[in-house]
Formats: structure tokens, sequence, C-alpha cells
């Protein structure tokens, strides 16, 4: 199911007045695509979801499930949760604590008036999907973590949701197990084919699943793309510094115009930046800016390079196969990753940059 | 060690104290009831056991005790069952709702369940017998559901205050109504909450007294508690025999509920917020 978003507005109002969770969003996810809203907390992610399920009224705008429209303020349209058919996992798995495993899953069912066989079925068949089939006696209360969180999604999609909603699902277990259910979530939103919303602050967790991904900050969209164009063409300094971990190297610099190029002035050295970045240089309003390279595009003691500049190391953190180093230039401070080497802290090394590799961006507030 | 174990021992003389102290008179009231020639204060040297007092209770028609039995049964019931209803609306819509000035309500009924009992007897008595609801059930029970409101009020909101919110939001997306919400969900999980307040509220009616001897008139709508302090004769004797055993049976309708209930209180005290 193709799910609209247009101008899509939520307001809440309180005592100490209002605060504009979801502001003007406009939106549209394909059908069957696997779509993750990414933004730190507070950035109105989870409103959003909550407009989509129906558990929220949006103060202005429209949402539309194919030609259906399911939810708008100026038309007064609002279906409950009911009439939409989403399904949603919760962060806290929001499991019935008084109902078996079985009786948690069928629940949705059993609110449709479903026949006893079917329920019994398609309990089972969910189940064996998600490997829980002999937890269907238990309470909530004997499960672990994973177990849990698999009984919220087997009750998520026992009963064939339009559209699959997942706020945050992943970020209650620990690390190892995330990362598993991350692999199985995927092939299991490819099997089902039913179109996925999923909320996160966890850019890793984006990035793995996600075939688009809409960064969002303070309620609004500041770029939608696929993982890769987040990561190659970030429009702003804040899906740079989101995007990426470590997060992008960001420093202030004035670009200068000399003999047909641009040039940025790192330490003492002027580095020449790529023609191709002339368009994106020549649509900043001034010529300071904010350069942006990542830790891994940043070479330590390169050979045959051409522009290296002298760096300080100042920290050194082993990643097993790489080496993350915090490196000070003049005023700067950089983070690089590099193959493993011996490093000493204080060591004075060479450092050189891919030129096609600096991202520039306007200096913002 | 010897501090510890003198420590326990003290805490175990404290605790056989206090039981002797709590129990001690109810033994009497069986041991009383059990006595074939009852008076008070008999010495126990001098008791011969016999049925006859339970015979006589339940048997003699005068006496109307398995009526005041019977009112009681059904007032603290009917009571019970309707404050537990009305308490779990109202918790619910206090702890779901966006309900302007809630604490306020919450404090004006606290506030409501303060005044003494005996301030309002009068207006009472004058209001149902103009409205000719004098020695019926309701001239008890719509007093009792009034007088215990306030606290199952208090206690229903602070257990269903204790639900996380993503059980509602969960169950709306399963296709539940608010109304199914309640009842399949809030309700069975906030269970021990609900016993506490239906085991309390029938307690509270089965005890009650000064409303009962205000506003029922004969054995049609009387209850146990008046009914025992009103075996006392016409010529002023006191039948001890009579009034302990209808004390001791009085007292088993509470204990069986007690026990049964005992379990799911018990299980929501230690069990405590479940995470979902």
């Amino acid at each position: 199911m193709n799910l609209r978003l247009v101008e899509l507005t939520k307001r809440f109002f309180s005592k100490h007045g209002s605060i504009l969770a979801v502001n003007d969003v406009n939106l549209e996810i394909d059908s069957g695509e696997f779509f993750v809203l990414l933004g730190p907390s507070g950035c109105g992610k989870s409103t959003m979801l909550n407009l989509i399920a129906g558990l929220e009224k949006p103060t202005r705008g429209e949402i539309w499930f194919d030609e259906t429209l399911v939810a708008s303020a100026s038309r007064r349209v609002f279906l409950p949760p009911k009439e939409r058919n989403v399904a949603m996992v919760f962060q806290s798995y929001a499991l019935y604590p008084h109902l078996t495993v079985f009786e948690n899953i069928a629940f949705p069912l059993r609110i449709r008036r479903t026949k006893e066989q079917l329920i019994k079925e398609s309990v089972q068949r969910v189940a064996s999907m998600l490997a829980i089939s002999e937890l269907l006696d238990r309470k909530p209360a004997g499960l672990s973590g994973g177990q849990r969180q698999r009984v919220a999604i087997a009750r998520a999609i026992v009963r064939k949701p339009n559209i699959f909603l997942l706020d945050e699902p992943l970020s209650n277990l620990d690390a190892q197990l995330r990362a598993s259910t991350r692999g199985e979530l995927k092939n299991l939103q490819r099997n089902l084919g039913v179109t996925t919303i999923y909320v996160t602050h966890d850019q890793i967790e984006a990035m793995g699943l996600g075939d688009r991904i809409a960064v969002l900050k303070d309620g609004r969209i500041v770029q939608i793309g696929t993982p890769d164009e987040l990561y190659e063409n970030p429009v702003n300094p804040f899906v740079a510094k989101f995007i990426g971990s470590p997060p992008m190297n960001l420093f202030k610099a004035s670009i200068n115009y000399d003999k047909g190029s641009f040039f940025i002035t790192v330490g003492n050295k002027k580095i020449k930046l790529p023609d191709n970045k002339a368009e994106r240089i020549m649509s900043l309003k001034s010529k300071d800016c904010l350069i942006g390279i990542r830790p891994e595009h940043i070479y330590i003691n390169p050979s045959g390079a051409k522009e290296t500049l002298k760096g300080k190391i100042t920290s050194i953190e082993p990643l097993g196969k790489d080496v993350l180093l915090h490196i000070s230039i003049g005023e700067n401070k950089f983070t690089a990753i590099t193959p493993k080497m011996r490093f000493e802290e204080y060591e004075i090394v060479n450092v050189g940059f891919d030129p096609e590799r600096i991202h520039v961006f306007e200096i913002q507030d | 060690m010897i501090e510890e174990k003198f420590k326990s021992v003290i805490i175990w003389i404290g605790c056989v104290l206090l039981v002797v102290f709590c129990l001690t008179p109810f033994l009497y009231m069986i041991l009383i009831s059990l006595s074939s020639s009852p008076d008070f204060l008999t010495k126990l040297g001098q008791i011969e056991f016999s049925f006859k007092n339970y015979y006589s209770v339940l048997s003699s028609k005068s006496l109307h005790f398995i009526d005041y039995l019977r009112n009681s049964l059904i007032i603290s019931a009917a009571s019970a069952f309707f404050c537990v209803i009305i308490a779990g609306l109202g918790a619910y819509s206090i702890t779901r709702l966006a309900l302007p000035g809630k604490m306020l309500i919450l404090f004006f009924v606290l506030a409501v369940s303060m005044f003494p009992q005996i301030s309002l007897v009068g207006y009472l008595f004058k209001f149902m017998s103009s409205i000719g609801w004098i020695n019926t059930y309701f001239a008890l029970i719509f007093p009792y559901v009034a007088w215990i409101l306030p606290l199952s009020l208090w206690i229903l909101v602070s257990y269903f205050a204790q639900i996380p919110r993503d059980l509602d939001k969960a169950a709306l997306i399963d296709g539940c109504t608010g109304w199914q919400i309640l009842r399949k969900v809030i309700f069975p999980v906030a269970a021990p909450g609900i016993f506490s307040v239906s085991l309390l509220s029938f307690i509270f009616a089965f005890n009650e007294f000064m409303f009962a001897l205000m506003l029922t008139i004969d054995y049609h709508s009387r209850t146990i508690p008046v009914g025992i302090a009103l075996f006392q004769g016409l010529h002023g004797e006191i039948p001890w025999g009579n009034i302990m055993a209808g004390s001791a049976i009085a007292v088993i309708p509470v204990v069986l509920l007690t026990i049964i209930f005992q379990r799911y209180i018990i299980q929501g005290l230690t069990r405590g917020s479940i995470k979902g």
C-alpha cells in the first residue's frame, strides 16, 4: 500500500505554550518499501508514526493510504486505527501481561471476531515463522527481551496489515541480538512485502534496514534518500554529522578564489577544491563555510600524496581491524579511521585528504 | 551472631504479642459461642461445649438471623459491585483522558470523604424517608457506594496509572474501542486493584453500623451488625450465646472472601508494575 503525507502538521498544546512536533511534512512512501524515519529524540518521528497509525489527529494536512483519505484536518476526516488496518510494534513491546503468548498474538484476530479455527492456524503460522512456537503457553513476564520482541512482531503481522509501523523496536535489546534481529526483520519485510515505516535514532539501524531514509529535525524532513545518497551527499551539516560513525569532521574555513580555482586554508596549507564543487561553492551566501570530511577519507602518512598536512595524534582508539585517531591540525581537531599500524600518542604524522571527498556546507546558526 | 539471634527473638516476641492481642477477643468470642451456659466473662474452666447457641441462632424464626445474613450479603455484594464499576470508569477517565483539572477532581473527592459519617445521617434519613426508601436495600446501597467511592477511586487511579500507555495504544491499533480497552486490557491487567477494591468495599458495607441502624426498621433490610446488636431482649437480658454465635458466623463470609482473593491481591503487591 502506498502512503502519502501532504503538508502534515501536528501541534501539541500545553500549559506552557505549544510545540510544533511535526511541521509541514510532505512525503510519499511506495508500496512494499522499507522506509526509515531517522532523527534525534524529540524530532517528531514518533509523533509522525502515531499520526499515520491514527493515534493522533493532525492539526493540518492530510494522510492518504493509496486513494483513501484516512485523515484530513480541513475536511474533517479521521479514520480510527481500527479502520486503517495498520500494525505497530512498540519500543516497550506493549504485550498484554495477563494473556499468554498465544492469546497475545490472537488478540487482534479475536477483536475482529475471526473464526476460532482460522485464529489457531494464523497464530501457529506466524509463531513458526518467528520461531516462538514453543513459547505459546507462556505469559510475557516469563520471556526474555528478544522473545518478547518476537511476540510483538508476531502480533503485528498476524492479521496481514496494510502498513507495518515500528517504533524503535530494537532499542531494548543488547547489541548482539540487535544486529541479528535487524537482519531477520529485513528478511521478514522482504518476504511479506508490506509497506513498512521504521522509526529510529540509530543511524546504523537506519542505514542497514532502510530502502530510503528520511532524516528529521525539529519536526521537519531535512533530507530523504537512499542510505548511499545520504552518506555520499548530505545536504547540510546536520545530516552529515548524523549519518556515519564516527561522525563527519566539520570545520570552519573560508574559500578563496585564485587563478580559476577555489582554495581553502587548513593549518597553513592551501588545499585546492575540485572543479566539480564550483557550482556548489558559487551558491554559498558567504565565502565562510563549513568543510566536511569523513574520518575514513583522511589518510595518515599517505605514500606519494600531493597534499599533506602535519598533524599531532592526541589519542588513539583501537577498533580491531582499524584504528581511530584523534588528530589536531592547528586549531582544528579531526578524527580519522585508518588501517591498524603502530601509532604513538603525540606523534606527528602526515595527514592527507582526498579533495574529491570534501563536502562544502553553508554555515548554519 | 548473638546480636542477630537476639534481634530475631525480639521480633518473634513482638509478633506473638501482637497476634495474641488481636486474636484473644476473637477466640474468646468463639469459646463463649460454644458454651452451654454462656455469660459475660465466664471463667474458661467452667465452659461446657455445645452447639446449641449456633443451632438457636440459625433456626430461631424470631431472631431473623438468616434474614440479616442474607440482607448483609446482598447489600455488601451490590455495594462492592457498583463501587468497582463506578470507580473503574472514573479512574479510567482520570488516567486516560485529557481532562482539565484532574487533580482537582481527585482532591475534591478526597475532601468529601473526610466528612464524618454522623454529620450526614440526619439529612440522609430525611431524604430516604421522603423518597420512601427507608427499610429497603437501596437505602443502604446508595450511601455505601457513595461512602466507599473516594477510597476506591484513589486505589484504582494509582493502579491504572501504573499501566503503560503503550498498552492502550497497542489495543487501539489491534482494533479495540475505548470500552473494549477498558474491558479486555485495563480491567484484567489491574485485576489485583479491582479485587482489593471489591474486598474493601464488601468489608466496609458488611461492617457498617450507623447508616444501617438509622435507615432500616426490621428484618426486611436490616444487616447483621445492627441485627446482632438488637438481639438484646425487651427486658434488658443479654443473650451472650446468641450474640457470640451470630458474630462468629458473620465472620465467615469475610474470611472466606479474603482467603479466596488474597492470592490475587498479594500477587498484585509483589509483582508491582509489569513491564509489557
